[in-house]
């Protein structure tokens, strides 16, 4: 079901509006990407093939946003950290529901929110639809 | 120590960083080129300038691109080849890159090298999109991270690893601004207190407003000259003796590790193996502290403190323009101001006042060997410069 997407950025925003977190692998190299790209960087292949992730991660670093860009103007503030996923890649993404740096700590544990909105503030491009994180108990 | 030099540094300008509301980037451009004009000697700019590189980062601000055109333009050398280049924060140092190579490579004998960036007209929603295409938009910038946000991230992995503190990072806003103070053509030009920094509005927790680097008008100019013609167009000549330069990835969720910039200490190695000179002969640097937690981490990347010990270093007062290791003399990004296309070039101004024996008040004593540090986004574009005095 729709794996015929381009292993680009745009296939990657595709999987996740149906509520998918995937990304591509190599099947020359075995090296997993994030976010997928058309050429393996590593060894220049282009056999590649989509891998579905679990979208569980730990936290490894966080910040809280008070002075946002055009895009998420208004949602101030809001936590945004760099999780590492199970599968060993890293991914940034908002974390839901933390306005303050007593409410996250690194080595918490997420696990991936599919939003299908996106906010894109003043921005006519992209129409990307956005994931984000939510602490597990 | 090399002794030839890869080229050299004939003269150089620049304006005063800070809020310039009626010029445009060309005409700051101008005032910066035309001081380093009048500090050279038996510069006919028609007559000796070969070629141009311009940096500016953004062409957004001004809806202006095509820089080489309107800078050969405003230098009064139309129709000489002129370019821009483009690093994002790195682009000032990155346009000298391209100078050095041009003049190693023997086709051109004396290029002018331009940096500027006018931002401070814009909002600051804008100028943190513009920002923020120094980062990753597709996984950073589009789920929400700033540039500030970006190096928040690394300072909090850093200092949950190493135990330091938000007062570490204080502690370098505090100094830069002390250096500041004695720089007249800094942006804010007078001391601040700890209690100041960590008292300022939160713009991307930890980093707080006296964390960050500012917004900026502002333009700086270099005249580099291959070592054959140099002495035609100064007395007093700065040797470049190493350069390095290295890119790293993009996006800081890729790094290997986020507490640390592998992009700088791979340029700062080749810049110590061409110039034969390692950190302990560095008497003053001038590093790319965009943030203060930037500064921190540079300590470790340039090879003056060993990883983790970074916060140590600046807690322990070592980075005084009075003290063992000057770093940031001119008041750093922080404190002199961030005009990012400038920047880069602005280190080099110092560098050069510094190595002819003009800054003034915060001239460090006996000043032969310098170290200019330049990185564009999180880290992904580093270029360094080792110079000596001739």
């Amino acid at each position: 079901m729709g794996e015929k997407e381009e292993f680009t950025i745009n296939g990657f925003y595709e999987f996740i509006s149906r509520g998918e977190l995937r990304t591509a692998k190599c099947l020359e190299c075995g090296s997993l990407m994030m976010p997928p790209k058309p050429v393996c960087p590593r060894c220049y292949s282009k056999s590649l093939e989509w891998v579905k992730l679990s979208g569980r991660g730990v936290v490894e670093a966080y910040t809280i946003i008070n002075v946002p860009t055009t895009i998420l103007k208004g949602h101030e503030p809001y936590a945004v950290a760099i999780v590492r996923l199970e599968e060993g890649v890293r991914l940034p993404g908002i974390i839901e529901g933390v306005k303050t740096p007593r409410d996250v700590k690194i080595g918490d544990r997420v696990r991936i929110r599919f939003k299908r909105s996106a906010h894109a503030g003043e921005l006519a491009w992209p129409k990307w639809d956005r994931y984000v994180f939510v602490k597990e108990g | 120590m090399r002794s030839d030099p890869l080229a050299v540094i004939v003269s150089a300008g620049s304006t005063k960083y800070g809020k310039h509301p009626g010029k445009s980037a060309r005409d700051l451009v101008q005032e910066a080129f035309v001081e380093a004009i009048e500090n050279s000697k038996d510069l006919d700019p028609k007559r000796d300038i070969d070629a141009v590189v311009v940096s500016q980062m953004s062409s957004e601000y001004e809806l202006q691109a095509h820089a080489g055109a309107w800078a050969a333009e405003y230098l009064g050398l139309v129709g000489k080849p002129a370019v821009r280049v483009e690093s994002a924060c790195a682009s000032g140092s990155a346009a000298l890159w391209q100078a050095v190579n041009m003049v190693r490579s023997g086709l051109y004998k004396v290029v002018a090298v331009v940096g500027v960036e006018k931002m401070r007209h814009r909002d600051t929603s804008e100028v943190t999109l513009y920002l923020g295409e120094a980062g990753d938009f597709n996984l950073e910038i589009w789920n929400g991270l700033t540039f500030p946000g970006l190096f928040a991230l690394m300072a909090t992995a850093y200092m949950h690893r190493y135990k330091a503190g938000e007062e570490h990072l204080a502690m370098v806003a505090v100094k830069n601004h002390r250096h500041a103070s004695m720089n007249p053509k800094a942006q804010y030009p007078y001391e601040i207190s700890i209690e100041d920094v960590l008292g300022s509005r939160v713009v991307a927790w930890p980093l707080k407003l006296y964390d960050c680097s500012p917004i900026t008008d502002g333009a700086s100019a270099v005249i580099v000259a291959s070592k054959e013609v140099a002495r035609k167009y100064s007395d007093e000549l700065v040797y470049i003796i190493g350069s390095g330069h290295s890119t790293d990835t993009l996006g800081v969720y890729e790094r290997e590790d986020i507490t640390f910039l592998s992009g700088a200490k791979r340029a700062a190695d080749q810049a110590y193996r061409t110039s034969g000179l390692t950190p302990r002969d560095i008497d003053l640097a001038e590093v790319h502290d965009c943030f203060t937690i930037a500064e921190i981490l540079l300590y470790e990347a340039l090879g003056f403190a060993e990883r983790g010990r970074g916060y140590k270093l600046i807690e322990e007062g070592l980075t005084y323009y009075d003290s063992k290791l000057p770093v940031n003399v001119s008041g750093g990004l922080k404190a002199k101001g961030h005009p990012v296309g400038a920047t880069g070039l602005g280190q080099v101004y110092e560098v050069w006042l510094q190595l002819t024996g003009r800054a003034g008040k915060r001239q460090v004593s006996k000043a032969e060997v310098a170290l200019t540090h330049n990185m564009g986004g999180s880290g992904a574009t580093n270029n360094v410069f080792i110079y000596r005095r001739a």
